[in-house]
């Protein structure tokens, strides 16, 4: 009960933080570098893209989790586990070809909305789209739900905290220095909201955005 | 529906200036960094692009393009997916009709063919 109302919290928290980046200003600072600087407790962090040398120890760190994961038996690819859902009556692959088919839908209403002049015929559809979008990530949200203990899906898990680990920096006297020595450090003394943070800052910078 | 602030960034008067005078060769730097570029500053790019050839549209009074429609990201979005998928048929209608007034005589066509055997 505790641990659910500290994710709550969490989660609000998080949230509130993200809403700042609809701030027009906040997306400059986005894109003004390829480093994204924020502040977290009255303190200046950022975090960079990752150099040769920190993609190879990444490398590494991902492999040898990725050993450590495959050997254990407790643990299981995403195919066993959509094998498993579906003896249960869960169909993840079904979930798969519904998505791609309100896609396609979209796409469909899409050219129906460019087609045309007229306003309330545009707004109208455009509702449609909403209610398919929103269709969409409740059927993601719950594919990754069910997937989120699959070796695959746990080790990009652990590789997005390992590159945190790598490349988030502290702004000490003027100067950068990491904010954690190591993975085992971030893992033992990272707060949760640091690591949603960085986690999306760094998202900005090497995969994609949403915001 | 809620827009994207990188691509009202983007759409912006400001950075479209920007934009068209580094288009034009002018040196101005967008970016701190000249080059490693990040993920979000590649699709702001894109978006950059993407407006500008929006306004192009609506600046040479292109049909079902509007100040409203660039406002609003479904619409902008749909737009572009309804000219590209109509873009053939728009090129050929263009073409045609250019050919059409480039070579109008006022004398009937007539195709000669060869006879079959």
């Amino acid at each position: 009960m505790e641990e659910n109302k500290n994710k709550e919290q969490l989660a609000k928290d998080v949230t509130d933080k993200l809403k700042k980046i609809n701030d027009l200003n906040e997306v400059e600072n986005l894109i003004k570098d390829n480093k994204i600087e924020f502040e977290f407790k009255n303190e200046t962090y950022r975090v960079r893209k990752p150099n040769y040398k920190e993609r190879s120890q990444l490398h590494r760190l991902r492999s040898i989790k990725k050993q450590e994961l495959v050997f254990d038996k407790a643990y299981k690819f995403r195919n066993q586990w959509i094998e498993i859902y579906k003896e249960k009556g869960i169909d993840i692959e079904k979930i798969d070809k519904d998505i791609a088919e309100m896609y396609l839908q979209i796409e469909d209403i899409k050219l129906k909305i460019g087609s045309t002049e007229a306003k309330e015929i545009k707004e109208k559809l455009s509702k449609d789209v909403e209610e398919l979008e929103l269709k969409i990530n409740r059927l993601i949200i719950d594919k990754r739900d069910y997937l989120e203990f699959s070796i695959e899906d746990m080790i990009t898990e652990f590789s997005n905290i390992a590159l945190i680990s790598l490349v988030l920096e502290k702004k000490a006297e003027d100067k950068w220095i990491k904010a954690f020595i190591d993975i085992d450090d971030l893992l033992a003394n990272a707060d949760d909201l640091l690591l949603a943070l960085a986690s999306n800052n760094l998202g900005a910078l090497i995969f994609s955005l949403n915001l | 529906m809620k827009n994207n602030p990188l691509r009202e960034l983007a759409r912006s008067f400001e950075w479209q200036c920007l934009y068209t005078n580094v288009k034009n060769n002018i040196n101005i730097k967008l970016f701190l960094n000249k080059e490693d570029l990040s993920r979000i500053q590649i699709l702001f790019l894109e978006y950059l692009e993407f407006y500008y050839n929006l306004y192009i549209d609506l600046y040479t009074e292109e049909a079902l393009i509007s100040q409203e429609v660039i406002d609003n990201d479904l619409w902008a979005d749909s737009y572009i997916l309804w000219k590209r998928k109509n873009r053939d048929k728009l090129n050929n209608n263009k073409e045609n009709r250019e050919n059409r007034d480039k070579n109008f005589t006022g004398i009937p066509k007539i195709t000669f063919t060869k006879k079959k055997k």
